[in-house]
This record gives C-alpha cells, sequence and structure tokens, in this order.
C-alpha cells in the first residue's frame, strides 16, 4: 500500500473522495514523470513519495504542457523548517530562484525518507500552484550524525497557469523508490 | 473507507466565514482545506474559533497554540498562544492579491463531549511566501459542531471544504 494510503484508510476497491492517479515504482532513474490525463481531473492532489537510497535532494517541478517541458526558471518559491535528531538543531531554509521545491535536504548517505505533499490549484489557470510538505528521514547505516530529521515545507509556483504534469526528480544522481499522485474530489 | 466529503462553502467580500454542522457522531476526525483566501481589502491575519453544540462561536480564552510562521523572504517567527481567545496562523494575505493558497488541517474528535479539540494545521497561506505550521487545542471538553475563520482586518474571498476521515 502506497506510503499515505495506510493514512485515510484507502483499501484497494474501496473508493473515497482521495482518489489514486497513479503509482509508480522506479529504480535508479533520473526523472519520474506523473502525465496522467486525469491529473486536471482535480484541484488538490496528494502526493506520497518513499525513497529508499538517498545521496541527493529530491525535489517536484510541475509542467504547463503535458510533460513535454518543466518549468526550471525562477518560478519556485519555497521555504521550510528542518529538525535534527541528534544535534537538536532546527534549521530554516527559503528560497526562490531557479532551484526546485525539494522534499528533504541532501545527506550524503544511505537515507531513507517518506514525503507526503498537498498541492494545490494545479488545475487553476488562475492562481499559483502551492505546496505543503511534511517528510521524515533516516540513515540506513545508523550513522549517528543523520539518524533522523523532519522537515516541515511550504512552496508555491509563481506561474498562473493550469499544471497538468507532475515530474519528481533529484538535484543530482538518480531516485529509487516508489511515488503515488492521488486526486482529492470536491464535490 | 477513506475521505468523504461533508461540506464545502465559499464566499466573496467577507470578514468571516463560519462553517457550521460539519462535525457529528458520523466522523472521529476530519480533514479541512483551504484553496482561496484571495482579493483582501487590507493587508490581514487569519484567526479560527470553534462552534459549539448550538453553533455559537467560542470566544473564551480557551485556545492553545504553539507554530511558525515561515516565510521566504525573511526570517521565521516562532508563535505560541495561550489562554487566546482563537487560534492564531490561518489565512494570511496582502491586499488586492489573488495567488490563492493551499491549506490542510487536521481536526480530532471535535464532537466528542468528553474530550479537548485538536488541531494540526499547515499552509502556504500566501502574501508573497507566507507559510505557517501550527498544532493547537481548545482546553475545554465540549461538544464542536463547526468553526469560524475570522481575516482579522477587512474582507476577503474565501473558501473552506471539509471532509470525514472515515476509519471503518
Amino acid at each position: 500500500m502506497p506510503l499515505g494510503a495506510a493514512r485515510f484508510g484507502l483499501i484497494s476497491g474501496v473508493s473515497g473522495s482521495l482518489e489514486l492517479i497513479q503509482t509508480q515504482t522506479f529504480s535508479n532513474q533520473s526523472t519520474i514523470n506523473f502525465t496522467s490525463s486525469s491529473i486536471v481531473d482535480f484541484d488538490v492532489h496528494f502526493f506520497t513519495f518513499n525513497h529508499t537510497l538517498g545521496g541527493n535532494t529530491p525535489a517536484l517541478r510541475v509542467s504547463s504542457d503535458g510533460g513535454s517541458s518543466y518549468l526550471n526558471n525562477n518560478e519556485y518559491d519555497w521555504n521550510y523548517r528542518l529538525m535534527n535528531r541528534r544535534t537538536a538543531a532546527t534549521n530554516e531554509y527559503r528560497s526562490t530562484g531557479t532551484y526546485f521545491l525539494p522534499l528533504q535536504r541532501s545527506q550524503a548517505y544511505q537515507w531513507s525518507l517518506g514525503s507526503n505533499v498537498w498541492i494545490y490549484n494545479m488545475n487553476n489557470a488562475n492562481k499559483y500552484t502551492h505546496f505543503t510538505i511534511q517528510s521524515t528521514g533516516a540513515d540506513t547505516t545508523d550513522n549517528i550524525a543523520h539518524y533522523a530529521k523532519t522537515f516541515f515545507g511550504n512552496g508555491f509556483v509563481e506561474d498562473k497557469a493550469v499544471h497538468n504534469a507532475l515530474q519528481l526528480l533529484p538535484n543530482t544522481g538518480t531516485l529509487t523508490g516508489t511515488a503515488s499522485l492521488y486526486g482529492l474530489k470536491q464535490s | 473507507m477513506g475521505l468523504e466529503i461533508i461540506k464545502k462553502v465559499s464566499s466573496t467580500g467577507v470578514s468571516s466565514l463560519s462553517v457550521s454542522d460539519i462535525f457529528s457522531s458520523t466522523y472521529d476526525d476530519y480533514l479541512i482545506q483551504q484553496t482561496v483566501y484571495d482579493n483582501a481589502s487590507a493587508n490581514n491575519d487569519g484567526t479560527m474559533r470553534l462552534l459549539d453544540s448550538g453553533g455559537s462561536e467560542i470566544n473564551a480564552a480557551e485556545y492553545y497554540y504553539a507554530g511558525e510562521d515561515t516565510r521566504t523572504y525573511n526570517s521565521f517567527t516562532e508563535s505560541t498562544g495561550v489562554a487566546q481567545t482563537s487560534f492564531a496562523g490561518f489565512g494570511y494575505q496582502d491586499a488586492s492579491t489573488t495567488t490563492g493558497v493551499g491549506l490542510t488541517m487536521y481536526v480530532f474528535k471535535p464532537y466528542d463531549s468528553s474530550l479537548f479539540t485538536k488541531c494540526l494545521w499547515q499552509g502556504q497561506v500566501g502574501g508573497s511566501g507566507q507559510a505557517r505550521w501550527y498544532a493547537g487545542s481548545h482546553k475545554s471538553a465540549e461538544t464542536i459542531t463547526g468553526l469560524k475563520f475570522d481575516t482579522g482586518s477587512g474582507t476577503i474571498n474565501i473558501d473552506c471544504i471539509v471532509y470525514g476521515i472515515k476509519g471503518t
């Protein structure tokens, strides 16, 4: 069962307001694209991501042309709070510019990560697309310097357009894991 | 099982939005979202109150919360409230801005008269990069049936969508 599905009690064959659009399982892949035509059937989406092998920063981009290209130039505006278990330190990060919206901080170790993301107004050409993110990660080698981290992030895409495709990608290298995209019905 | 929609309301040019008769014995917990908080008549910083069993707004000093205002353009600010008359940290919007917003709130067991009502909310709430993540408790064990958003200043276009989280 994809991460997040259990949170809302979703079981295969049982419907509700949250509808699965697509699940992808991938290994050593540089980009993972969600281009289903049903993305535009919803204004609000729920995205879950289970990353099983790390060393990079996973992130999201959106497309306004069905996935032929993804916005990557000064449209992303984000901020997040990162908390570290071992050091008890918290750090704030914020940026605008060419960087895409991160789901977690880059790590140089084997890194297991679970994220859930709410995405708002993708199908509204008069609003920005907004994101809220919660993630937690753990070093799979039990390296105490990076044992566990918690992440609360927010952001928006400074582009008033219908965004009809979503891309998951790392800042460098590849990703291995599972990701699911859901649509949330509003009526 | 899953999320089941209970009510969607929206209004334009208002200083507050009451969302009544949304909590019941049908569900234990709820997911509430907001995607519109636009066209403010003035810069504002929104709050939220709960509605009691008779649908009346609870304005007693019974709201406790902690959270953080995060933003892209400046340092983050921690925020706490003890015995306040409302929860803080909801919609924020600059005047005459139409960016839309994205806010999700979980409300836990509001209809149970023996428990405090607890809430978790996180949102990218507009105003050029303003965001929040908060948790709060209404420190009075009573039946809660709804909620009310308030801009704090001026009017706004606003929406609210309420889902029940169906466990069985």
